[in-house]
C-alpha cells in the first residue's frame, strides 16, 4: 500500500492534474465538477466504464469473409498485370481503412464520458505495440484494439494470454509462421523482453528458444481471422523453461512467467512512468508490484492505488509530464473545447510528431518523455497550435490543401464577460491551457499584448494569445 | 562585432540556460539584438567553435539489424552456402572484392569508391557479450558502453561535452524527428529536424503577424523570469522533474537560435547533383546543402530503417542495399562537386549482424559481429579486421575481432582530432583506416 493523499488536501490543482493523467485533460468546468466529488469519489469516478460504444460508430472495415474473397480474386486473376491490378487496389482499401480508424479512435478519447480506458487502450498499444505496416490488415488491428480495450483495466494475465493468441500480434512478431522443426524466436524473446519481464531479467538465450517451441502450432483461420490451434505444427516435446521441465505450450509458458517477482514490479514501474513521473521510487514499485500479484495482476485496483496516493499528487509530478503527441491533440481539442483537426490533418500532424497509432516505429512501441522532444517536433507543436487557433487553413508543410480551419469557440471558452479585462482574460486562458497562472513580468508582457488592440479584446487578438501560450515549454508538458 | 565576442555571447546563452533561471534574465533588446546577429552573420560565425574547414563526420545508422553475412560475401567459404542454402549468394550474383569476399550486387557504387580508393571495409566488427535486442544493442552502440553497463550519454554526445563546449546547438545536427540517443549530452545536444522550410516558428498566419514573432522571440523558449515571476506559482513545479521542463527550455532555445541559419543556408544552397527519392536520400541530401551552406557542424546523423529481415530478405535486403549504395552514391558525388569530399567522413553502424544459419522463413534472426564501412576522402582504402570464422562460433554467431569502440577511437582521434580516452572513458586501440 502506497501512502494516501490527504483528502482534506484535495483542491482543484489535484482534481486537473487526476484529469490530465487519468485522461486527456479537461475544461475548467469538468475540473470544478471532479474537485466537487472529494478524491476518493473523484478516483471512483475516473475508474469507471460503462458502454459508450453507440457514440462511436466503427468506419468501414473490410471483414474477414471479404478478405477471403479478395484473396480468392487475386489468386484467380487471368495474368500478372491484372493480379497487381487489384492488389493495389486491395492496397488501397486498407491503407484508406486504417486512416479511418485512427480518426475514429481519436474522437473516441476526444469525446468519451471515460477517458481512462482509452488512454489505457493507447497504453497497451505502445505495450503490445503491434504494427499494420507489417500485416496491411486493418480488420486485425481493430480486433486487436478491441481486445486492448475490453480489458485495459481488467486482468493483466487474461489481457496477455488473449494478445498472444491475437491475429494481428501473431502476424507481427512472426508466430503464424513458427514451424515444430523450425520455430521462430521473435515472440517469445520480445514476450519477455518487451511484454512481461524486462531485457535480461530472470531469463536467458536458452530460454527463448525453449519458449519459442511453446509457442508453434499457432495460425490464424482466414474465414473468420480467429486464432486455431494446429496440432501438427505444434512441438509438444519437453522443454526446459526458467528451471522447470514439461512439455509447455504457449499459455503454461506465460504462467510460468507470471509467476516471476519481476513481473508485476515490470508492469507497475511502466505504469508509474506512464503516470506519475519517469523516476519511481523503488519503495513505490514494491509497494504496488505485490498486491498487483497478489490480486490476479488486476490494473484497476493497481490505478486506485496510484490514484490514491500521495506521491502521485507530489510537487514534483505535477505538471512535469512531456505531452504525447496523442496526448497533445486530445488534450488541445478537450481544454479548447474544439473538435478535432479534420482526418488528414490529424494524420499529417501526428506523423510529423511522431506518433502514428496503429504503426509504432516498432515492437518496443514509442519511446517516451524527452524522447518527444526534439527542436523539430517543438517547433512542429507550436506551428500546429497555430494552425489550431487561427481560424485559418493550415500552410504547414504535408498537409492537404482541401484542409479547413479548426473551429475553436472562441465566445465560449472567452466570454464577452473577460473580454474587457486583460488580466481576467490571461488568468482564465493561462488556467484552462496550462492549470497554471502566468505571473511576473511574464504576466506583464502578455497583458500588453492583450490590451495593444484596445480595451476590449477581440477574437484576432486572442487567437494570436492562445498561439503564444501554446507556443510555450510549459504547454508541452501535463 | 569580432569572433570573440560572439563565442562569449553563446557561451552565455548556453551556460545561462543550463545554469538555470539566471538565463532569464537576459534583456529582451539584448537578445533581440543577438538574434538578429545570428541572422545576418549565418556564414562568419562560429567558425571559431568548429572551424568552417574542419572535418566533418556523417554517422549512418541501418537500423534493424543488417545482415553482414549477405552484404559482405565470404563467398569462398562452404560453411557460407552450407548455413544458408536459400539466402546464399553465388560469386556469380555478387561484386568480387578479392579471392574471399564479394559484395552484394546492389553495392556497386560502394565496390566503385572501394576501387577509388575511398572505402574502408571494417569486417567483425562486435563488442563482447553480445546482446541480441535490437534495443539494447542499439543503446550499446549509441553510448560506446560495455554490454552490462548503462550509459546516459550518448558516444556523440560525450564529444560535444568534452571537446565543443560554448558551441553554436547545431554543432550536431541528426536528419528525422526524434534525436538520435548517440546525441544524448549534458549540455548540447545538437539539433533535429527533417524539413528545414518548416524549422521555424510560423507567425505569418497570425492575425498580426509581427506583434506575434515578437511576443515569441522575447519569450526566448520560455515564460521563466529571474524574479520569481513563471507559470509557476500553483504548488507544484520545480525540483527534481523541473529538469524535464529546462530541457524543453534549451531545446526550445536552440531550435530559435538555429533556424534562421539553417533557412538561410538551405534557402542559397542547392545540390547539382540528383538524388534519388528515398528518405535516407532526401537527408544526405540536406546534409550535403547544409555542408555546401557553411554549418559549423561536425556531426552529421542520418538513418534507414528496415533491415530486421527475419523472413523473405533476399529482395527485400537487396532493396534496402540498393537504396543505401544509389544514397551514398549520389552523396558522395555531390561532395565531390562541392570540393567538400576530403573534409567528410561518412561510418556506417548497424546494432548487430545476423545468425549465420538462415531460418526457415527465408530470412535471419538476430545475431551479432558484422562488417561497417567507412569512407571518404580521408580514408585509407582496404580492408580492417578478419572476417570471423563461419564454424567457430558463439552460440550461432559471429565472433567479433574488432571492438566497435576501437573504430570510434580512430575517428575521434584520428579524423575528429579528439581525446578518445575521455569521450569513451577507456583507451581502445586505434585502427590504421584514417
Amino acid at each position: 500500500m502506497l501512502k494516501r493523499f490527504p483528502s482534506s488536501q484535495w483542491s482543484a490543482v489535484q482534481a486537473a492534474h487526476l484529469l490530465n493523467r487519468a485522461g486527456f485533460g479537461g475544461t475548467p468546468a469538468e475540473i470544478a465538477a471532479l474537485q466537487s466529488l472529494g478524491l476518493e469519489k473523484a478516483v471512483e469516478r475516473v475508474l469507471m466504464g460503462a458502454e459508450d460504444d453507440d457514440l462511436f460508430p466503427l468506419p468501414e472495415i473490410t471483414q474477414p469473409e471479404k478478405l477471403v474473397e479478395q484473396s480468392r480474386a487475386v489468386k484467380n486473376a487471368a495474368n500478372e498485370t491484372e493480379r497487381k491490378q487489384i492488389t493495389v487496389l486491395h492496397r488501397r482499401e486498407q491503407d484508406q481503412q486504417i486512416r479511418d480508424l485512427r480518426v475514429w479512435w481519436l474522437n473516441r478519447m476526444r469525446y468519451t464520458p471515460y477517458p481512462l480506458r482509452e488512454k489505457m487502450t493507447l497504453f497497451w498499444h505502445g505495450h503490445f505495440a503491434t504494427s499494420f505496416e507489417k500485416s496491411k490488415v486493418t480488420f486485425g488491428m481493430w480486433q486487436q484494439n478491441e481486445t486492448l480495450r475490453a480489458n485495459a483495466l481488467g486482468s493483466f494475465r487474461d489481457l496477455t494470454l488473449q494478445i498472444s493468441k491475437d491475429p494481428a500480434m501473431m502476424r507481427y512478431l512472426d508466430t503464424v509462421k513458427s514451424q515444430r522443426k523450425q520455430p521462430n524466436e521473435n515472440f517469445a524473446r520480445e514476450l519477455m523482453e518487451l511484454f512481461m519481464l524486462g531485457e535480461g531479467q530472470r531469463y536467458t538465450e536458452k530460454d527463448i528458444g525453449e519458449s519459442a517451441r511453446a509457442f508453434t502450432g499457432y495460425r490464424v483461420a482466414p474465414a473468420t481471422q480467429q486464432f486455431v490451434f494446429q496440432r501438427r505444427q505444434f512441438d509438444d516435446t519437453e522443454k526446459e523453461f526458467m528451471g522447470r521441465r514439461g512439455p509447455f505450450d504457449g499459455d503454461q509458458v506465460i504462467g510460468i512467467i507470471l509467476e516471476q517477482p519481476e513481473c508485476a514490479e515490470f508492469i507497475v514501474k511502466k505504469l508509474w512512468v506512464y503516470f506519475v513521473s519517469d523516476s519511481p521510487s523503488p519503495a513505490a514499485i514494491r509497494n504496488l508490484a505485490a498486491p498487483f500479484r497478489q490480486s490476479g495482476y488486476n490494473i484497476g485496483s493497481t490505478l486506485r492505488e496510484i490514484f490514491l496516493s500521495e506521491e502521485f499528487y507530489s510537487p514534483r509530478v505535477i505538471r512535469s509530464q512531456v505531452k504525447s503527441p496523442v496526448q497533445w491533440i486530445v488534450q488541445t481539442g478537450r481544454v479548447l473545447e474544439a473538435p478535432l483537426p479534420a482526418g488528414s490533418a490529424l494524420e499529417a500532424a501526428l506523423s510529423q510528431m511522431g506518433q502514428i497509432l496503429f504503426a509504432p516505429p516498432n515492437v518496443k512501441g514509442w519511446d517516451t518523455g524527452r524522447a518527444w522532444i526534439s527542436s523539430a517536433t517543438l517547433l512542429f507543436r507550436y506551428n500546429l497550435a497555430g494552425y489550431i487557433v487561427s481560424g485559418k487553413a493550415p500552410t504547414l508543410e504535408g498537409f492537404r490543401k482541401d484542409i479547413g480551419p479548426v473551429d475553436v469557440p472562441l465566445a465560449k471558452i472567452a466570454p464577452p464577460a473577460l473580454r474587457s479585462d486583460a488580466a481576467l482574460l490571461c488568468d482564465a486562458m493561462a488556467l484552462r491551457l496550462i492549470n497554471a497562472p502566468i505571473t511576473g513580468t511574464e504576466r506583464e508582457k502578455f497583458l500588453a499584448f492583450l490590451r495593444e488592440n484596445g480595451p476590449q479584446i477581440t477574437d484576432a487578438t486572442l487567437r494570436d494569445f492562445l498561439h503564444l501560450v501554446m507556443s510555450t515549454p510549459e504547454y508541452q508538458l501535463t | 562585432m569580432n569572433d570573440s565576442t560572439l563565442h562569449t555571447r553563446r557561451q552565455f546563452l548556453r551556460t545561462g540556460v543550463l545554469g538555470g533561471a539566471v538565463a532569464w534574465t537576459l534583456p529582451v533588446f539584448l537578445e533581440k539584438t543577438f538574434l538578429a546577429l545570428d541572422a545576418s552573420a549565418a556564414d562568419s560565425l562560429l567558425q571559431s567553435a568548429s572551424g568552417k574547414d574542419g572535418p566533418i563526420l556523417v554517422v549512418l545508422q541501418l537500423a534493424g539489424g543488417n545482415d553482414g553475412l549477405n552484404t559482405v560475401i565470404p563467398y569462398a567459404d562452404d560453411a557460407y552456402y552450407a548455413a544458408r542454402p536459400k539466402i546464399g549468394i553465388p560469386l556469380a550474383k555478387a561484386l568480387r572484392l578479392d579471392d574471399r569476399l564479394a559484395l552484394n550486387s546492389s553495392l556497386s557504387g560502394l565496390r566503385g569508391l572501394y576501387d577509388s580508393g575511398d572505402l574502408a571495409i571494417m569486417q567483425g566488427v562486435g563488442y563482447p557479450n553480445p546482446n541480441r535486442s535490437h534495443f539494447r544493442s542499439t543503446d550499446i552502440w549509441q553510448t560506446a558502453s560495455d554490454s552490462e553497463r548503462f550509459e546516459r550519454e550518448g558516444w556523440i554526445g560525450r564529444y560535444f561535452d568534452s571537446c565543443c563546449e560554448g558551441a553554436d546547438p547545431t554543432i550536431g545536427v541528426s536528419v528525422g524527428r526524434q534525436s538520435p540517443m548517440a546525441f544524448t549530452a549534458k549540455t548540447a545536444t545538437g539539433i533535429t529536424f527533417s524539413r528545414p522550410e518548416q524549422f521555424r516558428f510560423i507567425s505569418e498566419n497570425a492575425s498580426d503577424p509581427a506583434a506575434t514573432e515578437e511576443m515569441f522571440r522575447g519569450m526566448m523558449g520560455g515564460t521563466e523570469e529571474n524574479a520569481g515571476g513563471s507559470v509557476e506559482s500553483l504548488p507544484g513545479q520545480s525540483g527534481r522533474d523541473g529538469d524535464t521542463l529546462d530541457y524543453l527550455r534549451r531545446t526550445s532555445l536552440d531550435a530559435q537560435v538555429s533556424s534562421d541559419k539553417i533557412l538561410a543556408i538551405t534557402r542559397k544552397s542547392r545540390s547539382t547533383v540528383s538524388y534519388p527519392g528515398s528518405q535516407l536520400a532526401s537527408g544526405l541530401n540536406l546534409v550535403a546543402r547544409l555542408i555546401a551552406g557553411g554549418m559549423p557542424t561536425r556531426v552529421y546523423y542520418v538513418s534507414q530503417g528496415g533491415y530486421d529481415t527475419h523472413s523473405g530478405q533476399v529482395g527485400s535486403h537487396e532493396r534496402l542495399l540498393g537504396d543505401l549504395d544509389t544514397s551514398i552514391a549520389a552523396f558522395v558525388a555531390d561532395l565531390k562537386a562541392q570540393g567538400n569530399f576530403e573534409r567528410v567522413m561518412l561510418m556506417t553502424f548497424s546494432e548487430f549482424g545476423r545468425r549465420v544459419g538462415e531460418n526457415n522463413s527465408g530470412g535471419t534472426d538476430h545475431g551479432a559481429a558484422a562488417p561497417l564501412f567507412v569512407l571518404g576522402g580521408g580514408v585509407k582504402p582496404g580492408l580492417y579486421g578478419q572476417q570471423p570464422s563461419l564454424t567457430q562460433l558463439n552460440k550461432g554467431d559471429l565472433i567479433y575481432n574488432v571492438d566497435f569502440r576501437s573504430v570510434y577511437a580512430t575517428v575521434l582521434e584520428k579524423w575528429l582530432k579528439a581525446p578518445s580516452e575521455i569521450v569513451l572513458k577507456r583507451k581502445f586501440p586505434t585502427m590504421d583506416f584514417v
